[in-house]
């Protein structure tokens, strides 16, 4: 380039500061050593519920196991940790262990079923000859989910917040957390990873980064996971497109594992229809009460597990402030270019059935779509 | 594994002089990665927070600003994993941003607009060199890739800038 860039975007930029507001903000954050106030980006009812979700160590009692899959529930209800069989043929044990000074850290767990890869891992302090007390896990929760031993090796859960599969880097999505383990000064990590992204092969490369560059370079905390056969997973072909008149609704992606089924699609809205229009339509499709997954006869409904997205293609539903105030949101919404269509995207997550209907229904209460479940090769 | 010291790296970080000395080039690396400034706002409260917590494992082969961006990057990375990111609309709207503070050629807006528009790998090699002034080696480093796909990167990063930006920016 023959301009530099940096001044070039330095001057454009120059309005773009850190303010007494944000540097309070950093201040105030450390003081407390707490995670950062992110600001609420979504309405309440659209929270992300995707997002990643620290729970306290209190919450573990909701479970009977410490499993990856036990864990799973354990920011939500027990049926959260109900999978089907095949889940645990995918299921993979012991894939690594490392070794320090202070503490031990082993890959307990590990799965992948098309579209996660989930790890539980527990850090053990290896001089605990009794398991965490309710007031020392307490403060694991508050101290950022960490304990004594486990800093003096430099080993820090908050470092998972990236894993390298594959030499992708890849980045947490969905529900997470630690929780106090059975074993002796055991503390026990689940989070998981979006792969949708990428394509897998036959074999996972997974690289934990658990002492942040360190153990990269030394691969303190790599395996290989075998995923060449997913028993119980496919994806659905043929996926519909259905004209409502307004709109239409398009399925991207169906996929059924035996861990949780997968629905991703498209609200794609004629140009002409007003965004205020365009929300009330999107929003019976993406959390309204009325909305169901299940079959023609009504005798089947799959339940939500988790559920996200809910943004525009050449549309805006933007929060006119930086918090909510007394629950009422403040919203512009606007569209880019009225002479195209707007589309509203829905990545919804449901728990598994032992058996799944012939043919799907998705439906807001008013208007459906039929997905016939028919594997693709 | 035995630390590198560094002169005064036993001291607490002082955060407050980092923000001083790195926090409005921070803000606005994520800014042009992430096309939205409340979030490059949380990026850079996060990356704070989380250089505060790992100070201790600074080792000093880099200098304060690469570590400081290596963190930055991976925040706004996070940030771009969260599902209502990767559907907002990420239409880039330089006008919306506080009045610059400085004159600025109003044709620049091409130049940055191309640039916050390229697809996220290319984008992140392009801020981090051109914008950062971090070496292929430093970059390497930080995203963990070998310095021959980071050349490469940077190549196919300039060719599709040059596209856009033909004799504009480019003397070829």
């Amino acid at each position: 380039m023959n301009k530099d860039f940096r001044s070039v975007a330095d001057s454009r930029l120059s309005g773009v500061k850190v303010n007494a507001g944000l540097k309070h903000r950093i201040l105030s954050d450390i003081k407390q050593t707490e995670e950062p106030q992110v600001k609420k980006k979504l309405s309440l009812s659209a929270a992300i519920a995707l997002a990643l979700v620290l729970v306290t160590a209190a919450a573990f009692a909701l479970t009977d196991g410490f499993g990856l899959f036990n864990l799973m529930a354990t920011y939500l209800n027990p049926e959260h940790a109900v999978v089907q069989k095949e889940a645990y043929d995918l299921l993979q044990k012991d894939l690594a262990k490392a070794d320090f000074e202070h503490v031990e850290v082993t890959v307990k767990e590990a799965v992948y079923d098309g579209r996660y890869l989930r790890i539980a891992h527990a850090t053990r302090d290896k001089a605990a000859t009794a398991p965490f007390d309710k007031k020392t896990a307490e403060e694991i929760v508050n101290g950022g989910f960490t304990f004594e031993a486990a800093n003096m090796d430099e080993v820090s859960w908050s470092s998972m917040d990236w894993a390298i599969v594959n030499d992708h880097n890849l980045n947490p999505l969905g529900g997470a957390g630690v929780v106090t383990g059975p074993g002796n000064g055991e503390t026990i990590a689940w989070i998981q990873y979006d792969m949708s992204e990428i394509d897998p092969g036959d074999t996972l490369e997974v690289i934990l980064p658990i002492r942040g560059r360190r153990s990269i370079e030394n691969k303190e905390l790599s395996f290989t996971m075998d995923v060449k056969n997913l028993p119980g997973v496919y994806k659905v072909k043929d996926l519909p497109e259905k004209d409502f008149g307004d709109y239409s609704l398009k399925i991207t992606n169906f996929q059924i594992s035996p861990i949780r089924v997968y629905l991703n699609y498209d609200l794609i809205f004629k140009p002409g229809l007003p965004m205020e229009k365009i929300e009330e339509i999107m929003s019976t499709w993406a959390y309204g009460e009325k909305k169901t997954l299940g079959s023609q006869q009504g005798d089947v409904t799959l339940k939500t597990a988790d559920w996200g997205g809910w943004g525009y293609d050449n549309g805006e539903h933007k929060n006119t402030e930086p918090i909510l105030v007394e629950g009422k949101d403040y919203y512009i919404d606007t569209i880019l270019d009225p002479t195209k269509p707007v589309v509203g995207r829905v990545i919804a997550e449901y728990l598994t059935l032992e058996h799944y209907p012939d043919t799907f229904v998705l439906s807001n209460g008013t208007d459906t779509v039929e997905i016939p479940n028919v594997k693709a090769e | 594994m035995e630390l590198c010291q560094v002169p005064g790296k036993e001291m607490e970080a002082d955060i407050s002089l980092l923000v001083e000395r790195h926090g409005d080039t921070l803000l606005r690396f994520c800014y042009l990665y992430l096309n939205d400034l409340q979030l490059a706002e949380d990026a850079v409260q996060e990356t704070y927070l989380k250089a505060h917590r790992a100070y201790h494992t600074f080792r000093g082969e880099s200098s304060e600003r690469t570590w400081l961006t290596a963190i930055a990057l991976n925040c706004c990375r996070s940030l771009t994993r969260s599902a209502w990111f990767r559907h907002e609309n990420r239409a880039v709207d330089l006008e919306t941003l506080p009045e610059a503070s400085v004159p600025f050629d109003p044709a620049d807006d091409t130049v940055i607009k191309a640039v916050m528009n390229l697809p996220r790998k290319y984008r992140e090699v392009i801020l981090l060199h051109y914008y950062q002034g971090l070496k292929l080696r430093e970059i390497a480093a930080i995203m963990s890739l070998p310095e021959a796909t980071l050349s490469t990167r940077l190549k196919r990063a300039r060719a599709k800038l040059k596209v856009t930006l033909e004799r504009w920016y480019f003397d070829e």
